[in-house]
């Protein structure tokens, strides 16, 4: 059975068959979600939120682009959206995570000196993808956590190939810049 | 290490996690379920209208309790005309 031929279902009233939709694509969009929000709490809800907001407007679907370059634009501007909401995280928040990244690493018999470091590491990493623009970061996730080729970035991001290899490069020279003093530790 | 593999080993540690295995269950069940954003209305109503009903009580007991006539009653004792109660404690009148 087909996506298309799914959503034609849907859209005529059967609304179970979104469940085959939901499972076809609930983990790409994870996926996508996590590389923009780093936890799996907030990923979940994001996940649930582009669902929902998938199934009320898949009456405008109008089935141009694959269903599932549709989906990545909505997980990617659902993403920002609620990036630019948690802006203004407190400085509680941001400790807090850091103290559970300390306690989420995997131990692999390392000593408590080089957790330290790892979440250190993984911490500066983190704030340095958070720091990338918007459009460099979109082309960033969707090429690092979702493997998609500059083609597929591109139709999701509706802009050229040429446009989607610039911000990835930005992002890749910016990253090297923040992240310089990481390497060779 | 380079900046390439440390931000290959940071995603690839992303990547590995995975979502709760009752997600799509979880969707399905928000889906089905539009009368939650109702509910939550009500409920901020219903507690609006518990803090109104609570203040204008407050108000009505308060209004109710200073409009009443207060009777004080008051004990005018004269000291001088109290037994004195040593009368009864003492023995000094006694015969042994």
């Amino acid at each position: 059975m087909s996506d298309q031929q799914v959503i034609f279902e849907i859209i005529n009233g059967n609304h179970s068959k979104f469940e085959w939709l939901v499972t076809k694509y609930q983990t790409i969009v994870f996926r996508t979600a996590i590389g923009f929000v780093h936890n799996k709490e907030d990923a979940e809800d994001l996940t649930q939120e582009v669902f929902i907001s998938a199934f009320r407007s898949l009456s405008t679907f109008q089935g141009d682009s694959e269903f599932s370059t549709w989906l990545y634009r909505i997980t990617v501007n659902s993403s920002l959206n609620h990036l630019n909401r948690n802006k203004k995280r407190d400085l509680f928040q941001v400790a807090g995570d850091f103290v559970l990244s300390l306690f989420n690493t995997a131990s692999e018999d390392k000593n408590p000196h080089q957790l330290m470091e790892h979440s250190e590491r993984d911490f500066t990493i983190r704030n340095a993808i958070d720091e990338l623009s918007e459009k460099q970061r979109t082309a960033f996730v969707l090429s690092k956590y979702d493997e998609l080729s500059q083609r597929e970035i591109a139709a999701i991001m509706e802009c050229s190939e040429g446009a989607v290899e610039q911000h990835l490069q930005r992002a890749k020279i910016k990253l090297q810049k923040k992240l310089a003093h990481l390497v060779g530790k | 290490m380079e900046t390439d593999e440390l931000i290959t080993e940071f995603v690839n540690r992303e990547k590995a996690i995975t979502h709760n295995p009752y997600l799509a269950t979880r969707i399905m069940q928000n889906l089905t379920a539009p009368q939650r954003k109702t509910v939550g209305v009500l409920r901020y109503a219903a507690i609006a209208a518990c803090v109104s009903t609570l203040v204008v009580l407050g108000m009505t007991i308060e209004n109710s309790l200073s409009a009443a006539p207060r009777e004080y009653t008051a004990l005018n004792i004269n000291d001088s005309e109290m037994e004195n109660f040593a009368i009864y404690n003492s023995n000094y009148n006694e015969k042994e």
